[in-house]
């Protein structure tokens, strides 16, 4: 199954067919099944069954939040749903500050020592010190030449010109893993299955069929542009 | 005038070369050696080095079978041999319902049924909300969650006697694919190891973790993971995919210097 | 009723549930019912997650009594949702056959990667020094992280583990800075009323 599915998936890389509206409304209804099926599992073992075997709080307010989020479902009733709404965004909103004070702020403004290493180590360091603060630099302090402000601090404008320069060698490193994550996303592994019996007999009419199409519509793929 | 070729059938073009580069590999194996990234050498000893008796609790969000799940299988084998050995306790919940699956697809290769349920392993399974299943897991995973996979109720379970929150934990490790900034904020600068398996397009923002020693190791598919399978001496999937994925990465890094050099030569004749 | 549909009920239920959660944090008081929060915030998440399930069958049965374009795909999409749901609870073989044959190929096929490939090729464009540094680093990049790197030049790795380990380190740093920082201004903005995108106003 795995060439079939594969073929049929990578047919919208050729032209928009129903072979892919097929496996797009296939997915749809297994996901749909499986989250329906864990969802309900879910409230049956977590809120109903302590329930029905006496233990009310806390499940009853939870099962109670949970269906008020269904009156969003209807225009009337759509008030009432962001009750449920507010207090799962209010518990969102604390966890992430709860957390993100110790790691993503207290915790990144550690600074490694410039003089007490090696010189490389020592280098090193600092420069992940200047790319960070000229990262910030960047982002906060960028003024406009000319002005106020950016007489008075041409020295943090000069900070975010060299932020740039880190930056741009940053987002870099971040799409060349992006193009090695992409390289071994989904090809590689469908590869595996169709270079080999059977996906390759799969593989070879899916080929013809291909071929075919493109001979009977040459001549749509191509267009005069305009002077 | 001369006709030209549709954008979209240029970049279903440059598909179907991709398709075929990736594809060549895989029937024809190049052989290119593997080297094993130093990453790889500190998750492996940091599993290792877990003390007898510790409970690992494994954290599943995503299913992404050919490739980061294929990092999961690779780091579940290992500390499934300290589990089989009787020196570690393993704990499975999923954040989404696609894991579930792979667990399902996975069961024998895992050999979960040859474990001890309940004293050796539990399966926490679904527990929805993301970050926020997170937390409470890490707070109160009993007040989280009543009941395991099956319906079982915790409070039969052996194992979870001992496991009512993150100070319970030897180690936490989360597969993901996307930003590690959640399960640091949940799991991160407890005093609980945290390893992370998550992509490879996500190590620029799982470093500055990595520094501040929130991160103690990751685990990205491809290489890395191929790296690993060699370390534990058990080659899989990603082992097979090393090859493809070195030339669909030169196929693109070709796309991108032949599309640069056609620019500045036809901005020079311009 | 009408007090139910305020706005300032959700606003206050926001801001209370919110202060309590940090203040049993840091505190310790309280804590039991901090947790008894938390899991009404899961059973929330759990039926929020089926009000999408929902919403998608009604979309697609009203495809199918209007009979608009495309609706017999529709039925494929029912036919998939009953015949999985059935399967996952009374006939455990064809569950995991739909796993292994039809669901994990298909949602993997869905994440290949060809979307990043116009990127490359028409997105990549050196136009001045700035792009060059990126072009420069990608590719440097993307070479470490493969198994032919090694095989072109070592030296080219070294430069590429450097930029990774040092100057991205930096700026990512930045970054999480930024993203905690602002984590934290929500708080404050949702305290002072300011926050109100859950009730769908900006």
């Amino acid at each position: 199954m795995f060439p079939i599915i594969t073929l049929m998936c990578w047919s919208i890389l050729y032209r928009h067919s129903f072979l892919w509206e097929i496996v797009q409304h296939s997915i749809v209804g297994l996901s749909l099944a499986l989250i329906l099926k864990f969802m309900l599992d879910f409230i049956m073992g977590n809120m109903i069954t302590p329930i029905l075997g006496g233990s009310i709080y806390p499940a009853i307010i939870g099962l109670t939040l949970g269906l008020i989020t269904w009156l969003r479902l209807a225009k009337s009733t759509r008030d009432f749903s962001y009750i449920s709404f507010a207090i799962m965004t209010g518990i969102g909103t604390a966890i992430c500050a709860i957390g993100a004070a110790g790691p993503q702020i207290l915790r990144q403004l550690n600074v490694a020592s410039w003089v007490a290493g090696t010189p490389v180590t020592n280098f090193n360091n600092f420069i992940m010190w200047l790319s960070t603060v000229a990262t910030i630099a960047y982002f906060i302090f960028t003024y406009k030449r000319g002005g106020l402000a950016g007489s008075l601090f041409t020295g943090l404008n000069g900070l975010a010109y060299i932020g740039r320069f880190f930056m741009m060698l940053a987002f870099g490193t971040t799409l060349g893993s992006l193009i090695a994550e992409m390289a071994i996303m989904g090809v590689t592994g469908y590869a595996y299955y169709y270079v080999r019996p059977p996906g390759i007999y799969i593989l070879a009419i899916g080929l013809i069929i291909l071929v075919f199409d493109i001979s009977r519509r040459w001549e749509t793929f191509f267009y005069t542009p305009e002077v | 005038m001369k006709k030209k070729l549709k954008q979209e059938y240029e970049d279903s073009i440059a598909a179907f070369l991709f398709i075929l580069v990736a594809s060549i590999p895989m029937a024809i194996p190049l052989g290119i050696p593997i080297e094993v990234d130093p990453m790889t050498i500190v998750l492996h000893d940091l599993i290792e080095d877990i003390p007898d008796g510790g409970i690992v609790l494994y954290d599943l969000t995503i299913l992404n079978w050919f490739t980061n799940f294929q990092s999961d299988i690779a780091i579940f084998k290992q500390i499934l041999v300290r589990v089989r050995a009787g020196e570690l306790y393993l704990v499975i919940m999923t954040e989404t319902t696609g894991p579930i699956m792979g667990i399902d697809k996975a069961w024998d290769t895992l050999k979960l049924g040859e474990l001890d349920y309940g004293t050796q392993w539990v399966y926490l399974g679904l527990i929805p909300g993301g970050e926020a299943a997170e937390a409470a897991v890490a707070s109160d995973v009993h007040a989280a969650k009543t009941t395991d996979h099956y319906g079982t109720p915790l409070s039969e379970l052996p194992l979870m006697d001992r496991f009512h929150s993150l100070e319970d934990l030897a180690l936490v490790v989360t597969g993901m694919n996307t930003s590690p900034d959640p399960p640091c904020r949940q799991f991160g600068g407890k005093g609980v190891p945290l390893i992370l398996q998550n992509g490879i397009s996500t190590i620029p923002l799982m470093m500055p973790y990595v520094e501040a020693g929130i991160i103690q190791a990751y685990m990205t598919p491809g290489l890395q993971t191929a790296g690993y399978e060699k370390v534990q001496g058990d080659l899989g999937l990603a082992t097979s995919f090393a090859d493809a994925q070195s030339t669909t990465v030169a196929y693109a890094l070709v796309l991108m210097l032949g599309t640069n050099l056609v620019y500045h030569w036809r901005k020079r004749k311009t | 009723m009408s007090i139910l549909r305020r706005r300032e009920l959700p606003m206050s239920l926001y801001i209370i549930v919110m202060v309590y959660l940090i203040f049993s944090n840091y505190t310790g008081i309280g804590t039991s019912l901090a947790g008894d929060i938390r899991g009404w915030g899961i059973a929330i998440a759990t039926f929020a997650g089926l009000i999408g399930v929902i919403n998608i069958s009604y979309l697609h049965i009203m495809k199918l009594y209007q009979k608009r374009e495309g609706w017999p795909y529709s039925i494929v999409m029912f036919t998939c949702f009953i015949v999985y749901f059935f399967a996952a609870y009374y006939y455990k073989p064809g569950y995991d056959w739909i796993i292994s044959n039809l669901s994990i190929p298909l949602g993997a096929a869905f994440l290949s990667g060809f979307n990043t490939l116009g990127v490359i090729f028409r997105g990549s464009k050196a136009r001045s020094i700035w792009s060059g540094l990126i072009l420069f680093s990608v590719i440097v990049t993307a070479l470490l992280m493969v198994s032919l790197g090694p095989l072109i030049s070592p030296s080219i790795l070294d430069i590429a583990r450097w930029i990774k380990d040092y100057p991205t380190t930096g700026v990512f740093r930045a970054v999480t800075i930024g993203i905690g920082i602002s984590i934290l201004m929500l708080v404050v903005r949702a305290i002072l009323g300011m926050e109100k995108s859950y009730l769908g106003e900006l």
